[in-house]
């Protein structure tokens, strides 16, 4: 008696599941059809850029859902898993990695470019002196890659430099203390480090990128062209409507608008003619080359290195800004 | 001629014998505990060349050829052995520092109420915040040496170790502690003859739990600017894709605080014999 009715509670919440796994997918596809337009989970760092404009001013379509991340693997993650389909304000070192792991994803559009600094105390006056020093960079980010490079560059051994990984914030903290002796990190906390004492023994200007699934380019190009479209309005805004824009940027720096104007003046938030002209034209020369510089520090860093580098092309998609540049967001 | 009780069993003895044939068939649980480890190991397997991502998720078989990797090489210039020994020395010392903090203060709560008025708020309050939520008041307070990490160990182990030490003393009946007054026992012997004895079961299963939570607060110990350990380790691997050293990490520290509980145990079978035979 008892069994059978196991049995008939078993059979009924199969077929329930069955019932709903059906429902589901039928919604979905029903919804995707009904719809040109399908919902996109949009990863985007909260920070002056087009992506927390444009929200603040309701310049992207309502099937675009923001989704602020930590850094650019962390968003990476998510789109490998699904939850997010777009991702902006990535650099060169989760590109590369991207690269290296034969992730389905393609850069769609070079959005702007930042300023970030190796910020040190007033007793280190070049690369020499870093020699026994501590360091701190965010691990995988530009900062990161960035001092390797200039560690490279000036002839002084890795090894001989304390690098240590720390978020932006507790670098600032760390650095008033005095627990490190400089930082390679990017505005708002650089231009902190900077009034704090600091002064910078080299800047650089890396780019951010926006980054899209290969699966929602290839199942929905209109609502990427139309995202393309969308953030080469706000990149526009921001040029077009300076005190706007200053207001959204003091605000998410607790009021602090000297910052805000400071970050406003290191940053060029390019059109996508700019991206073209810059970064994604003939056959987007200039962007894969900067990719492929990171992909041998990246694969460096590895497990498990390659023996032979992939070609940097392959995670690049120009086809979206090209027609953006050449009217079609008209 | 056989005894008739030889011939046919009575249906007693019957009974036992085929309660004694199913139990010598019955099986070893270690075959099962084996069994959900392979059923687990197989679906991974399985799932992981479905989902064709090594960083989504890597197979067992890649993990342990990283793992293989790091015990004979190193990643990013740190050598896997060189993260457990750090990380292990980390997670005693945090933990034998905040065991001997907490079982003073979980014996002078249970003893004294003004200081059980005193403290018990405290520890209550402080019991459900994450360590994550530590690490920026530790790294401005403390900087970013040994001392922040060691001290979030620490501050993890006292909740638990004082509220599990309280708790036991104050489990104690006191029918015995007035039983041994009454032939004659100081205070001073009634609580290290009676009141200790008995309390220790608890005491103990704190400490083993205590362990465990330092070893779960391991990852965001070493997000304070560590520079090796297998908390290092999972967020290095983390942070360049590396997913397949993610579970190398994690694999580690479960098999090392494994370890360290099975040795609690048999600890705790020494001490106090009589545990869970009452």
């Amino acid at each position: 008696m008892h069994l059978t009715t196991s049995r008939k509670f078993t059979r009924i919440l199969g077929l329930a599941l069955v019932a709903s796994l059906a429902a589901v997918a039928c919604g979905t596809v029903t919804a995707q059809a009904a719809t040109d337009t399908p919902a996109l989970t949009v990863g985007y760092f909260k920070g002056p850029n087009p992506e927390t404009v444009g929200q603040k001013y309701g310049l992207f379509a309502s099937n675009i859902r923001f989704s602020s991340v930590e850094s650019g693997v962390t968003a990476f993650q998510e789109m490998v898993g699904g939850s997010m389909q777009l991702a902006g304000g990535i650099g060169t070192p989760p590109l590369a990695l991207a690269l290296l792991k034969s992730m389905p994803l393609k850069v769609i559009y070079v959005e702007y470019t930042f300023s970030q600094a190796l910020v040190v105390g007033p007793a280190i006056k070049g690369p020499q002196d870093l020699v026994g020093k501590t360091i701190a960079v965010t691990t995988g980010t530009t900062g990161d890659q960035s001092f390797s490079t200039y560690l490279k560059k000036n002839g002084v051994n890795p090894s001989s430099v304390k690098t240590i990984n720390m978020a932006g914030t507790a670098m600032l903290g760390a650095f008033k203390r005095g627990d490190i002796a400089g930082g390679y990190i990017w505005d708002p906390v650089r231009s902190a480090m900077l009034a704090a004492g600091g002064h910078a023994l080299e800047t650089t200007t890396p780019f951010a990128a926006v980054v899209a699934s290969e699966a929602v380019i290839k199942d929905h190009p209109a609502a990427i062209q139309s995202y393309v479209c969308a953030i080469a309005k706000a990149n526009d805004f921001i040029q077009t409507h300076h005190q706007e824009a200053l207001k959204v940027f003091t605000a998410l720096l607790n009021g602090d608008q000297a910052t805000a104007e400071q970050v406003f003046k290191t940053r060029e938030y390019l059109s996508p003619k700019d991206a073209m002209t810059r970064w994604m034209g003939n056959n987007a020369t200039n962007l894969a080359g900067a990719i492929k510089d990171v992909v041998a520090w990246a694969n460096a860093k590895s497990a498990t290195p390659m023996t032979q580098l992939p070609d940097a092309h392959h995670i690049i998609d120009a086809s979206f800004v090209t027609a953006a540049a050449n009217g079609a967001c008209k | 001629m056989n005894p008739p009780h030889k011939m046919l069993p009575a249906s007693g003895e019957k009974t036992a014998r085929t309660k004694q044939s199913l139990r010598g068939r019955r099986t070893h649980p270690l075959f099962f505990s084996l069994l959900s480890i392979a059923g687990v190991l197989l679906a991974w397997e399985a799932l992981s060349r479905l989902i064709h991502s090594p960083v989504l998720l890597p197979s067992p078989s890649a993990v342990v050829h990283a793992a293989i990797g790091l015990a004979f090489g190193s990643f990013q210039g740190v050598s896997l052995w060189d993260d457990i020994v750090i990380s292990t020395v980390r997670v005693l010392l945090g933990y034998f520092i905040g065991l001997a903090i907490g079982l003073l203060l979980g014996l002078a709560m249970a003893m004294n109420r003004t200081i059980k008025a005193l403290v018990d708020p405290l520890i209550e309050g402080l019991r459900p915040v994450p360590p994550l939520a530590w690490i920026p008041l530790l790294v401005i307070w403390f900087g970013i040496g040994e001392f922040p990490k060691v001290l979030l160990l620490v501050v993890t182990t006292v909740p638990i170790v004082s509220i599990a030490t309280m708790g036991a003393v104050l489990g104690v009946q006191t029918d015995m502690a007035m039983a041994a007054r009454s032939m004659g026992a100081s205070g001073r012997q009634v609580m290290l003859h009676v009141v200790l004895p008995a309390a220790l079961p608890g005491i103990l299963t704190g400490a083993r739990i205590a362990t465990a939570a330092g070893w779960s607060s391991l990852v965001a110990v070493e997000m304070i600017a560590a520079e090796r350990g297998l908390g290092w380790l999972i967020w290095q691997a983390s942070s360049y894709l590396e997913t397949s050293v993610v579970f190398v990490g994690m694999v580690c520290i479960a098999a090392i605080a494994l370890s360290i509980d099975r040795l609690l145990r048999a600890m705790e079978a020494k001490l106090v014999p009589w545990k869970g035979k009452v």
